[in-house]
């Protein structure tokens, strides 16, 4: 096959039969036989998957076709919030934080403005100036209707009247507002806090004592008593509103009136301030406790270890109780 | 390229080449690119017969079917084609080459009786005489590229079934131009010793 030149197999390959070259004659034959094959040849029917393939994929390729660019494409703006909170850009950190912000706000503010609901309603002792104990505690928390220390344990429905007497004097806070402070109270309660003298004749018209807990008809909520007594040492001077019940002169009058009321003769003290009111304070309470233990739950007594007027319902006691502590 | 041949099985072969003016190629392939079905129907008239025509005379099984194969994927991958009418062509017959590949595999792994199955029954000529010397015709031209190796029968079948250049079947085959040329001038000088031998047996 040396003789066969390039050209002679490209002339035979393409179904020509070179010249001079009658020896390839039967391979040109066969060539020009495949050329013909290939002409000949009908395409073959089209499978439906392969005409549906192409309706459906040019379809889609005319839609692709029109389809805006992947940059310029509009997206939804949720979906582009989530990519970027994935991508990890720089708004969700910052709403992550203003978030976070507002929320540790939003405690400080709750922490902080409790109290604050009823200002008015609270004397600080430190503003007083007076050496704060637990029975100034409690007394202090107790808002703006007067009571004398040992209605606490006289705070029977029976006992009201002599206590009027008392609060006419100024002499102690009273637990009483503390309906306004659970919103429960009257209307009255809800408005500017009344001065004690519109307050004693108000608990003469009701006829009970002046303590909220005494006066269950008025459907008085004492339980906030709970929450309110701790926090009261921060509020400021309301500067309407008094607790004359810190007042030594105002103890020793309070005191010596009981002795009175209890036939026992007691004068007033020269130096009625100081720890000796107390501890007369205290033993006024014990035997005032003595007394109510019969009539009550022990939960009343807490209160009266406070200083805080008395309350039949053993629940409310309880609370008191817990606001002590 | 319309043929008409009037081909005597013992004697000479009478060929009368015919050029068609089909649509061009390229044409066709970029307005098939841009969603036009009828370009891409016009492709598979003018290309699916030549393909058909390589896998058969591959001795295929299923020669029609690996050609809705091939143009299937010819449909998916068309988006990312680039270049001309000859590079086509060329892309095509190899996704043709590959799957006969593939088919050629799958029968080494599951034999069947591939001779029988071979059908002519597309050589039709609409001519009883021209279909029997068509038969004949094609029995004989296939027992022949038997005595071809396979690399040979490979560069011979694309070099006249798929009408691709040297360049392109070695591009094709993975091969160097040297080597292509080698091979298709040893396949016909192989043609052409058997031919010898079998005109003097007769």
């Amino acid at each position: 096959m040396g003789d066969l030149s390039e050209r002679d197999v490209e002339d035979v390959l393409g179904g020509v039969q070179p010249p001079g070259r009658d020896d390839l004659a039967p391979v040109v034959e066969l060539t020009t036989w495949l050329h013909v094959s290939r002409e000949i040849e009908p395409p073959p029917a089209m499978r439906d998957d392969l005409f549906c393939q192409i309706e459906d994929g040019l379809r889609v390729y005319q839609r692709s076709s029109r389809r805006v660019p992947a940059h310029l494409r509009y997206r939804r703006t949720s979906t582009r919030r989530v990519r970027e909170t994935l991508t990890g850009s720089g708004r969700p950190i910052v709403s992550v934080a203003a978030a976070a912000v507002l929320l540790v706000g939003v405690i400080l503010a709750v922490r902080a403005g409790g109290p604050s609901r009823e200002p008015s309603a609270f004397v600080s002792p430190a503003a007083q100036g007076v050496p704060s104990t637990a029975a100034d505690t409690t007394t202090t928390t107790a808002p703006t209707t007067t009571s004398p220390p040992t209605s606490a344990s006289d705070a029977g429905p029976t006992g009201g009247d002599s206590e009027q007497s008392t609060t006419t004097e100024g002499t102690r806070e009273s637990p009483a507002p503390t309906d306004a402070q659970t919103g429960s109270g009257s209307s009255d309660d809800d408005q500017a806090p009344p001065t004690t003298q519109e307050r004693s004749g108000e608990r003469q018209a009701d006829g009970t004592a002046d303590s909220g807990e005494h006066r269950p008809g008025r459907g008085t909520e004492p339980q906030s008593d709970v929450t309110d007594d701790t926090e009261p040492w921060n509020l400021p001077l309301s500067g309407w509103d008094f607790d004359l019940s810190e007042s030594p002169a105002a103890k020793a009058l309070w005191d010596f009136l009981q002795a009175e009321e209890r036939g026992e003769p007691r004068g007033l003290r020269d130096d009625p301030g100081g720890e000796s009111d107390d501890e007369s304070d205290e033993s006024d309470d014990d035997d005032e406790r003595n007394d109510r233990r019969s009539d009550v739950g022990h939960g009343e007594r807490d209160g009266d270890e406070d200083g805080v007027t008395e309350r039949p319902d053993a629940d409310d006691a309880e609370q008191e109780s817990g606001a002590s502590d | 390229m319309l043929i008409h041949t009037r081909t005597q099985p013992a004697g000479a072969t009478t060929v009368t080449v015919t050029r068609q003016h089909a649509p061009e190629l390229s044409r066709l392939v970029s307005e098939a690119r841009h969603g036009s079905i009828k370009a891409f129907d016009d492709i598979y008239r003018s290309l699916a017969g030549q393909v058909a025509s390589y896998l058969r005379w591959h001795r295929a099984t299923d020669p029609d079917g690996l050609t809705n194969d091939v143009f299937a994927q010819v449909h998916r991958n068309l988006p990312r084609f680039e270049g001309d009418e000859h590079g086509f062509r060329s892309w095509v017959f190899t996704i043709a080459h590959h799957r006969m590949i593939d088919d050629r595999r799958r029968a080494n792994r599951q034999p069947q009786l591939q001779d029988e199955l071979a059908v002519d029954e597309h050589m039709g000529l609409g001519d009883v005489e021209d279909d029997a010397f068509a038969v004949l015709a094609h029995d004989r031209v296939r027992d022949l590229l038997t005595v071809l190796s396979p690399d040979q029968r490979d560069v011979v079948l694309l070099r006249i079934i798929a009408d691709l250049s040297v360049e392109e079947v070695a591009r094709m085959l993975d091969k160097r131009e040297g080597a292509i040329k080698a091979l298709q001038h040893r396949a016909l000088a192989t043609l052409r010793r058997h031919l010898d031998r079998m005109a003097g047996a007769a």
